[in-house]
Order: structure tokens, then sequence, then C-alpha cells
């Protein structure tokens, strides 16, 4: 099928491409179907692409790229919305903030990562518990401190 | 909007399954329990209104904005 998208034009997907995201976003509950975008082939970024909306995809990394120690606990509504058995494949990304004209300062949004049962195509934004995470990290700090430690660490 | 007045470990229902208790009240801060049905989803306003925000400006951003992978590390990176 084809799906109509305002920043890659007309793209071609397979029903099974789409993620359902049975409560919509936090604040955008509207919207229940997504599919998942390459930003570019090596690229940690992804789109998560509206299939509703067509104006709509909001940018993701992966979050480990960045933040290797980054711990994802889910309660038990978390995994029963998405439908998560042992086996099954989990995707997790966060979203990710580009001030305007200062990509250098881009942050990303820790305490409420996307998590995808990718063998349920089910797909839900998570609110964690956890102190050590707020809505925006910044992603170049992030990976200086990441090398310093490796570098501290021999 | 309905008000209410309450004292300390009296509650309030709303509709049959969600009932908000005063815990605790201690000069500008006061303690509630929440108990609610497991789906639906309690929050703190400031948080869930945060996180809106960063989906709203993640879906702002353009691809040409977007670096092919994020810069190595480096001093200027560090001071920016």
């Amino acid at each position: 099928m084809e799906l109509q998208t305002t920043r890659f034009g007309t793209i071609t997907i397979e029903p099974e491409d789409i993620i359902t995201f049975p409560d919509g976003l936090v604040g955008l509950s509207h919207l229940k179907q997504f599919v998942l975008i390459r930003h570019s082939d090596e690229s940690p970024f992804r789109w998560l692409q509206s299939v509703e909306e067509p104006g709509f995809a909001m940018l993701i990394i992966d979050p480990w790229f960045f933040r290797p120690d980054y711990e994802v606990v889910l309660s038990d509504l978390d995994v029963e919305r998405l439908q998560l058995s042992e086996e099954a494949i989990r995707w997790v990304y966060v979203t990710v903030s580009i001030p305007s004209g200062k990509p250098h300062a881009m942050t990303a949004n820790l305490l409420a990562p996307i998590v995808i049962n990718g063998s349920a195509r089910r797909g839900r934004q998570v609110i964690l518990d956890d102190e050590r995470y707020t809505t925006r990290h910044p992603i170049l700090q992030e990976m200086w401190r990441l090398v310093e430690t490796q570098q501290a660490a021999g | 909007m309905l008000v209410l007045t309450r004292k300390v470990n009296q509650s309030i229902m709303i509709g049959d399954d969600i009932e908000v208790i005063v815990l605790e009240v201690r000069g500008e801060q006061v303690r509630l329990g929440i108990k609610a049905p497991r789906e639906i989803a309690v929050h703190r306003r400031e948080i869930y209104e945060a996180i809106q925000r960063e989906n709203l400006m993640a879906a702002q951003a353009k691809p040409e904005d977007v670096p092919q992978t994020p810069a190595p590390p480096n001093k200027s990176a560090r001071s920016a």
C-alpha cells in the first residue's frame, strides 16, 4: 500500500509494517498507527511516521548509541498493553528535539521511551519512574561523557 | 470546576473506580494517594506536559537538520 507523507513523499509500505500504539503517544492519544523509517543506513536515527497524519513524524534515536547504561523498566501495565512475551522482539527508541538552527544542542527524552513489540507490531510510549532520567539529555554531551568514562577505565 | 473541602484521610471518588485520598498536609505540600484501575495512567501534570512538549518538538525536526551520525565527541561539541 502507498502512504502519503509530508517529509518523505509517497512511500510504499506493507500492512505488517504498521505498528499500532493502542494508547497513542503521550499528549497525542489520537495518533495510533505508525511506521518506522530509517534516516539512512548506518544512522542511529529513525522517524516514527504517523499513518494517520502525513505531516506528523517524530525524530527518534537508539538510546544505547549515546547511553549504554540506559535502563528501561516496564510496568505490568506496559507489558500488558504491548502484549510483550519473553521471546518477543523488542525495540526501544527515544525522541530527539533539535533546537532551531542548533543541531549540536539536540536533546533526547530518556524519561519517556518508545517501546515497540516488533513481533506483535504494538508500541507504547512508556513513562519511567526513574530519577536518573529527564526529558532533555544533551546527546553530544552524553557521548563526550561516555568517551571520558571509557578513557578513565583504560 | 467542582471544588470540595477535605480533611486528612478523607477522599473523593471519581466514578466508581477512582479514589483520591488526602494523606498528609504539611505547609504548602499535600500528599495524595490515588487508587485507580491499572489501565488509568496517573502522572504529575508537569511531567506529562514536558513529554508532550518533547513529542511535538521531535515532530518539528526536518530531515536536513539530522546529522548522518551525531558528530564524534570533541572539544567544540563539549563547549557547545
